[in-house]
């Protein structure tokens, strides 16, 4: 019955409800569809750096992380791969060599982090063999090749099929140099990823350092982010001697960041929803003041002040319930749309590039934002239904009834 | 237009809380736009000139193409002369003169990469604060011959003042550059980029180091005012078009935007991000201000009725119905201005230190944990335009409202 009064109720000045339906509409539009974006490009940041080189589960010797040795590597780390391949949900695992070197071109040089790898284990942690732009990956099997990032490759003054002299401590402490020809250049979203870091066949590192095989990194990928925090706590307890991380721990900025985007975008769809509150009031207002006689009757004639209360608190509730469905339902089509097809800013490229971000934005919203955003114009709503409410509960019915 | 002004004055306060309440939320999202920008603003200021001073200067001189190259192939020669010329343009504040390039270091069994710094010790100072970041032994002299290591190099090392540490390197024209350097001050930055990974030599004993007599990679000129960058930049380039005789070296001249193109898009991007949020809130308050000047119109279809049939012509009425929704407007932007004054005042003298968690993730991003704001009046009149094109835009509603109104019908509405 109330409920029913009180949506009649809004459709008397459709013009005056339209208006607010429209200010909630397009408000919430707009917010989430900003939202969408900043959301999407805080994901894009956390995947694509799992997928460039993290992986979800990084193991190390204790001390690397700290000291960056060569010396500092993994005891018997095939039997460790064994060892986790048995588990369950991996995708893929792969043992690394982790060099801290310089690269020289014939005119210049600049600090590397050299990384051996097994070409072919690489590709099912990372997809670094996805993002060459130019010559291959690995794809012959000829000796002392090395793939490197575009960034380097400018800074160097390299080509596909240069040749670039490595150098860095071997195990005697005596410097190795290394003469590698370039087969591929990469280019990730990341800048600085490009800029240090170059990959080689980890058989041709063990040669210069003439050495057994040994490994610095052992980088997991799990088929899922819940089977990563599993498989995190398992190897943490097996392995207590050595040092088991999660992406978390190895990109603590990347944690927080994704944290802090979910923090702010809050705070501005507070401060929109906020903003919202003096036009739902100032709506609500005016209907009231309109209404003074008819609330009068209402009230002469038996109808509780409690039910007056609840009415307009209904009204309010509804006809901001309305404009926020219009809002997240054009909403979500359009991020559905834009999700998919993506928004491509490749003018601003290299900002974005500089930040670690893909430069086609894929705007996603999880569900949940959706649901917390209704609590809080719910929550708006009643908020600016009080005063209005309260001044009409006030009126005298024998004075409003002769109010015109 | 005296008796136009107090009439919609009093129009206004015929319903004082609809008016205060549409004022209120005009005054919310200026207050919240201003402090926003001067936060942006501030932060903005902050990383152009924590940039140009650790790396590039506001105008930097180097040798052709080495901004591209980064190799000492590229470095230059460059008299006193011409850097007493570059002093003397008026606005430059300070030069200062690196030779950077990239080497190993080791110490017994461990080898890092370090930037090597070849500075200026007093001018280097003078920009950077370098001394002030000396935790242990001593600052560089003109012609040193030691090493600063930063304090995270350092301790990667393994090393300590008093021991003495190999530089590998290549030299200008590909010599090999190798030396043993005694260590003989610590320096500790706030950064982990820096903190991990820089060296400092006097500028003499590097170019001795590298092969490289009398060459420097660059000389980077701060000025006082980033508004007559452009001008500045103008005068250096005219400065070092001229020929010289006595080196046939060329040199090149670049503004921090053309050095650092990376940041200035980060910033273009930080800010648009910002302006399209704030355009958000604005387009909520809009349809707030539109809402109320549509009521405000509405109840008062008699009144213009009986006002044009008295003989009032429209044209005035519409001069009045738009002063009423500029007066709502406006009362919320001078009261936001008012009171965000002193807030922003205070803020930018006081920046807000960050501590904790966040404090980390900033440092981890290569800044320091503060937040900066910054003023100009630019702000102000940026919000100032903002509402008062929100005010003409809802004023167009009456103005039509009016200009359909039939007075017989509306007088006995």
């Amino acid at each position: 019955m109330l409920f029913s009064l009180a949506w009649r109720n809004i459709w008397r000045n459709k013009r005056r409800s339209l208006i607010i339906i429209s200010a909630i509409a397009a408000g919430l539009l707009c917010g989430l569809f900003a939202s969408a974006i900043m959301f999407g490009m805080g994901e894009s940041l956390v995947t694509s750096t799992i997928n460039r080189d993290l992986g979800h589960i990084q193991i190390h010797s204790s001390q690397f992380e700290d000291e960056k040795l060569l010396t500092d590597t993994i005891p018997n780390p095939q039997k460790i791969v064994e060892e986790i391949k048995e588990e369950k949900n991996i995708k893929g695992i792969t043992s690394r060599i982790v060099i801290e070197g310089m690269g020289s071109s014939a005119t210049t040089s600049n600090g590397l982090r050299i990384v051996g790898i097994n070409p072919e284990q690489e590709k099912s942690v990372t997809n670094i063999y996805e993002q060459i732009v130019e010559g291959n990956y690995f794809e012959n099997a000829r000796r002392n090749q090395i793939i490197v990032g575009k960034k380097l490759a400018e800074n160097l003054g390299i080509k596909e099929r240069s040749k670039i002299v490595l150098s860095f401590q071997g195990f005697d402490g005596s410097i190795i140099y290394g003469a590698f020809r370039v087969t591929g250049i990469y280019q990730t979203e990341s800048t600085a990823f490009d800029r240090v870091n170059v990959f080689v066949r980890e058989k041709d590192l063990l040669s210069l350092l003439g050495s057994q095989m040994i490994s610095h990194e052992i980088a997991i990928r799990m088929n899922s982010e819940q089977s990563a925090d599993t498989l995190y706590s398992v190897l943490k307890s097996e392995f207590p001697t050595l040092s088991v991380k999660s992406w978390k721990d190895l990109a603590p900025e990347l944690k927080l960041m994704d944290e802090m985007i979910d923090t702010q975008l809050n705070i501005f769809l507070g401060i929109i929803l906020f903003a919202l509150l003096f036009g739902i009031t100032n709506t609500m207002l005016m209907s009231v003041m309109e209404r003074v006689r008819e609330f009068g009757v209402l009230m002469a004639i038996g109808m509780k002040r409690r039910r007056v209360f609840s009415m307009i608190m209904i009204e309010t509730i509804s006809l901001s319930l309305v404009g926020a469905a219009i809002g997240m339902v054009c909403a979500s089509i359009l991020i559905a749309y834009f999700g998919s097809t993506g928004i491509d800013l490749s003018t601003f490229a290299q900002g974005f590039t500089a930040w670690n971000l893909s430069p086609v934005l894929q705007p996603r919203l999880p569900g949940t934002f959706y649901v917390s955003i209704t609590i809080m114009i719910i929550v708006i709503a009643i908020l600016s239904a009080v005063y209005p409410a309260i001044k009409a509960i006030k009126l005298k019915p024998a004075n409003a009834i002769r109010t015109y | 237009m005296g008796t136009y002004v107090s009439l919609a004055w009093r129009n206004l306060w015929r319903n004082k809380k609809r008016t205060l309440i549409a004022a209120a939320s005009v005054f919310f999202a200026v207050l919240l736009a201003l402090l926003m920008r001067s936060m942006q603003t501030g932060y903005y200021n902050y990383m152009i000139d924590s940039s140009v001073r650790t790396y590039t200067g506001y105008i930097q001189v180097h040798g052709k193409d080495y901004w591209e190259k980064r190799s000492l192939e590229e470095s230059m020669e460059l008299d006193d002369q011409k850097v007493k010329e570059v002093n003397e343009i008026e606005g430059v504040t300070q030069t200062v003169k690196r030779f950077e390039t990239f080497a190993l270091l080791a110490y017994k069994k461990v080898t890092k990469v370090a930037q090597v710094i070849g500075i200026d010790p007093e001018s280097e100072n003078k920009l950077t604060s370098l001394k002030d970041k000396l935790v242990k032994g001593e600052y560089l002299k003109k012609d040193s011959k030691g090493i600063l290591l930063a304090e995270g190099l350092a301790k990667l090392m393994n090393t300590d003042i008093g021991d003495s540490i190999v530089i590998y390197g290549q030299g200008y024209h590909g010599v090999t550059a190798a030396e043993l350097v005694p260590v003989i001050g610590i320096v500790k930055f706030t950064l982990p980029e820096q903190n991990k990974g820089f060296s400092y030599l006097s500028i003499p004993y590097a170019q001795w180091i590298f092969s490289a007599p009398n060459r420097i990679t660059s000389l980077s000129i701060m000025i006082e005012n980033q508004k007559n960058l452009d001008e500045i930049n103008e005068k250096v380039k005219n400065l070092f078009n001229q020929p010289t005789e006595h080196s046939g070296n060329k040199y090149e001249v670049m503004t921090w935007r053309e050095l650092t193109p990376d940041l200035v898009q980060a910033i273009q991007i930080d800010n648009a991000q910002g302006i399209i949020m704030l355009g958000i809130l604005y387009l909520v308050i809009a349809f707030g201000v539109f809402g109320t000047v549509m009521m405000m119109t509405a109840e008062r279809v008699k009144e213009f009725g009986i006002l044009i049939s008295v003989g009032m012509k429209k044209s005035r009425l519409f001069l009045v119905t738009t002063l009423e929704t500029i007066f709502i407007s406006f009362i919320g932007v001078t009261i936001g201005a008012i009171i965000s004054l002193p807030i922003i005042i205070y803020l930018v003298n006081n920046p807000i230190p960050l501590t904790g968690e966040y404090a980390e993730a900033i440092i981890a991003w290569g800044f320091e944990p503060i937040l900066p704001f910054a003023i100009y009046p630019g702000m102000f009149f940026a919000q100032i335009w903002t509402v008062l094109a929100i005010a003409l835009l809802s004023g167009l509603y009456p103005i039509n409202f009016i200009r359909k109104l039939e007075p017989v019908e509306a007088v006995r509405g």
